[in-house]
């Protein structure tokens, strides 16, 4: 097919205008992060003019960062190996007919319904139970929190895989001996992994930019998040703060952009996968 | 591996049948503990006049209704309910329009689809409150570039103005902000859809004389209906809750013009303890998600069966 010149004109203009509009945000972030005090508080031009770590090193040497990252890890990583253990698994006997649960159609309807319902239905109960249970100071209710919320995600996902997934193979392997467990474990995951891929970078971005839940149960500084933390430096005086800030911006989006550079494509998939297979 | 199959299938307690079972255990657990317990928990305190402080002395008193009462009298809880309708219905069609547009015009391009896709998306990948922060710094008073271009536009009497503090332009702000976030997420499902269409649909189209517009009403649209059907609802049960854009740019300022209702709910019901009473406002929300959510419902599950 040919294109006109005036088409291919229109294709630059309308692609630049978008990409600006997109990505100058996030260089505005990225940049300001590496720029020096003294530039920042002056007039800012578009361009840097100085280049420096000190943002960084104050948010690790006087802002407890080295800490807060590692909050921000175990809860992520902690709550998805779980949701995803759990979800698997339950995804698995949800879609297969031979197993015969009653729970099986109550439970596919409320997994659904927790994916839409809000935060706000669940987190005052929540508040006093982990109040009372004196585990407000730990990292148990970001943990279960972020649990709450790719649990059913992750169930739901799954279950189009599962379902997508010929049973003949399950049958043939099962005629020739294979527990339920070591076809699961063996022949069904192996075949999923994909979708795995897929749905755990998605729980982990979820449950890394918690917010909702995270400025309920956290009051501690020493259990801050990473998304709580860039909230509370925000509060404070800002006309200075503005690298402190954009530092911490920038280490918030350090897995997504991993998972962008080394895994797009399953990414991607997760995310467009409602649009497909809905 | 066979002897171990073996030995499997001799052991009295059947692996087999205890295998869903053992699977399921986790999540029914999981599910009553974090999702039906506190449900019915909120309904319970929605009655009462429990507040964490006040009913360590007082005990917590069932008050039937009258906290619901007290909601529906209350004018910020109005003004909250009218600001989070506005919200979504401005977010959602903006939204579904320009993230369709974007993906009918990324769709059209002869080349560079891939890379325009990830670059176009990365907005809704970043966690929202970095969202938010760009967002502040970019139109800050001091020295942000998006204030700094309109004054030098020619809008003089924007120099030191804080669209955040501002009632005619804070809750446009965080609309806009809402925006440019989410409307990539509406881009990538329709692309994803659009690259789903038959080619084959346009050429015979084509082939019967349709024009563009034809072709786009004809073929396009029936193919992606069901993709619009699924932004439309999946964003407005993402609308209907906003809540951390609000909490970090305004807090629910200025004069409540950008108040939620969950900001409502953080400030009225959860920060004060009140929770009897934010209990009754969690449960009027829920009701009207749970309406909101009914076609996305009834698809779902008829897609699972």
């Amino acid at each position: 097919m040919r294109v006109s010149t005036g088409r291919k004109v229109f294709n630059i203009v309308v692609s630049a205008i978008l990409l600006i509009v997109a990505l100058f945000p996030i260089y505005w972030l990225i940049s300001l992060a590496f720029r020096d005090t003294a530039e920042l508080s002056g007039n800012i031009s578009i361009l840097p003019k100085t280049f420096t770590l000190e943002h960084f090193v104050k948010l690790f040497t006087e802002r407890g960062y080295v800490n807060i990252i590692k909050n921000s890890l175990i809860a992520t990583i902690i709550s998805t190996v779980f949701s995803l253990a759990f979800g698997l698994a339950a995804a698995y006997v949800m879609v297969r007919s031979r197993f015969h649960l009653w729970v099986k159609a109550p439970l596919t309807v409320w997994v659904l319904l927790i994916r839409i319902l809000p935060p706000v239905a669940f987190i005052i109960p929540l508040y006093t139970t982990f109040s009372n249970a004196g585990m407000l100071g730990t990292r148990i209710p970001i943990i279960m929190a972020c649990i709450l919320i790719n649990l059913p995600l992750i169930i739901w996902f799954m279950m189009t895989f599962f379902r997508d997934l010929p049973e003949e193979v399950e049958q043939s392997a099962k005629i020739d001996g294979a527990t339920e467990f070591q076809l699961f474990w063996k022949i069904v995951l192996p075949l999923v992994a994909p979708g795995i891929a897929a749905i755990s970078m998605l729980s982990f971005m979820y449950a890394w930019n918690e917010y909702t839940y995270s400025v309920i149960f956290i009051q501690k500084s020493s259990s801050y998040t990473i998304p709580i933390s860039l909230a509370l430096l925000n509060t404070e005086d800002n006309l200075t703060q503005f690298g402190l800030v954009a530092a911490g911006g920038v280490i918030s989006v350090i897995p997504i952009t991993l998972f962008v550079i080394f895994a797009q494509n399953y990414l991607i998939a997760g995310l467009s996968s409602g649009a497909v297979k809905e | 591996m066979n002897a171990s199959i073996a030995k499997n299938k001799n052991q009295g307690f059947d692996q087999d049948k205890a295998f869903p079972h053992i699977l399921m255990a986790p999540t029914i657990l999981v599910m009553l503990a974090l999702t039906v317990y506190p449900l019915l928990f909120t309904v319970y305190y929605s009655f009462t006049d429990y507040n964490l402080l006040k009913s360590r002395k007082n005990g917590v008193n069932v008050i039937g209704f009258q906290n619901y009462v007290k909601l529906f009298q209350n004018p910020i809880f109005r003004t909250a309910i009218l600001n989070t309708v506005k919200f979504t219905i401005c977010a959602v069609l903006l939204e579904t329009i320009i993230g369709l547009l974007i993906a009918l015009f990324v769709n059209s391009l002869p080349r560079g689809q891939k890379v325009m896709r990830t670059l176009l998306l990365l907005p809704y990948l970043l966690p929202t409150v970095t969202v938010a922060l760009a967002w502040r710094m970019l139109l800050s008073s001091n020295y942000g570039p998006v204030m700094q271009w309109l004054v030098n536009m020619g809008f003089k009497n924007l120099s030191n103005y804080n669209v955040f503090f501002h009632v005619e332009t804070a809750f446009w702000a965080v609309l806009a902000i809402d925006v440019w976030q989410s409307s990539p997420f509406v881009f990538l499902l329709c692309y994803a859809s659009l690259q789903g269409v038959p080619t084959q649909q346009y050429e015979a189209a084509e082939l019967d004389g349709a024009n563009i517009f034809q072709k786009f009403w004809y073929v396009t649209v029936p193919n992606i209906k069901s993709g619009i059907f699924l932004c439309l609802l999946l964003r407005t049960i993402d609308s209907f809750r906003l809540f951390d854009k609000v909490n970090i740019l305004t807090g629910g300022g200025p004069a409540n013009s950008t108040t939620t209702i969950t900001q409502y709910l953080y400030t009225f019901g959860i920060k004060n303890l009140n929770f009897g009473f934010g209990s009754a406002g969690a449960l009027i929300m829920t009701v009207i998600v749970m309406i909101l959510a009914i076609p996305y419902i009834r698809n779902a599950i008829s897609s699972q069966k």
